[in-house]
C-alpha cells in the first residue's frame, strides 16, 4: 500500500482512539452499562465501516486502537497499564519488523520480444529497472503476441 | 462529571499515555511500514 493511502487511515485511527476514550472514561462514570454503550457505538460506528472496503490489515490496526483507547480509559493508573501499553506498541513493531515486505506485481506491454530470450533477460531486467526507476526481483512472461511484437509481462518488485 | 477515581489530572494522565501509544502504532508501525512497501 502506498504512503499516501496509509495516511488517509492515520485520522481514522487517532480519531477513533480519541472518541473511544472518552466515551469509555466519561461512561464509565455514568450510571450507564458501558457494554450497553458500546454496542450502541458498534452499530452507529464500525459497521458504517464496512460499506467501504476495509483491508484486513487495517481493520486490525483498527480494533487495536480501540481495544488500547477501552484499556486507558478503564484500568487505574497502575503499573499494569503501562506494561499494557507497551506490549500494544511493541507487538506490531516486532511483528511488522520481521514480516517480509509483500511484493508487489504490476503488467507491463513491452514491444522488444527479441529480450525475452533466456540469454537477453539481464538486458531485459536492467532496460525495464533504467525506465521504470525500480528495483525488479522478477519478470515473468505472460503472453507474446508475434503478429505485433509485443509481450505482456508481470513485473515483481520487491 | 469526572470520574471521581482519577480526577481531572488522572484524565489527562490517562489520555497522554492513550495518545502517546495511538501515535507511535499509528505513525511508527503503521504508516512507516505502508511507505516501505513500495
Amino acid at each position: 500500500m502506498l504512503e499516501e493511502q496509509a495516511k488517509s487511515y492515520d485520522f481514522s485511527f487517532m480519531m477513533i482512539a480519541t472518541i473511544i476514550f472518552f466515551l469509555c472514561f466519561f461512561l464509565s462514570s455514568v450510571d450507564l452499562q458501558l457494554g450497553m454503550a458500546l454496542g450502541l457505538f458498534a452499530i452507529f460506528g464500525i459497521i458504517r465501516y464496512r460499506t467501504d472496503a476495509m483491508p484486513v490489515r487495517e481493520m486490525t490496526f483498527l480494533f487495536l486502537m480501540i481495544a488500547l483507547s477501552l484499556i486507558n480509559a478503564l484500568i487505574p493508573l497502575c503499573l499494569e497499564l503501562g506494561l499494557v501499553n507497551i506490549i500494544f506498541v511493541v507487538m506490531p513493531l516486532i511483528i511488522e519488523g520481521t514480516r517480509k515486505g509483500s511484493r508487489k506485481e504490476f503488467k507491463v506491454v513491452y514491444n522488444n520480444i527479441e529480450n525475452l530470450n533466456k540469454s537477453n533477460r539481464s538486458k531485459l531486467k536492467r532496460e525495464l529497472q533504467e525506465k521504470l526507476h525500480i528495483k525488479i526481483a522478477h519478470i515473468r512472461i505472460d503472453k507474446i503476441d508475434m503478429v505485433n511484437n509485443k509481450a505482456i509481462l508481470t513485473v515483481t518488485i520487491d | 462529571m469526572v470520574n471521581l477515581d482519577t480526577g481531572i489530572i488522572g484524565l489527562v494522565i490517562h489520555f497522554a499515555i492513550n495518545v502517546i501509544s495511538c501515535a507511535l502504532i499509528t505513525y511508527v508501525v503503521y504508516v512507516r511500514r505502508a511507505g516501505k512497501e513500495l
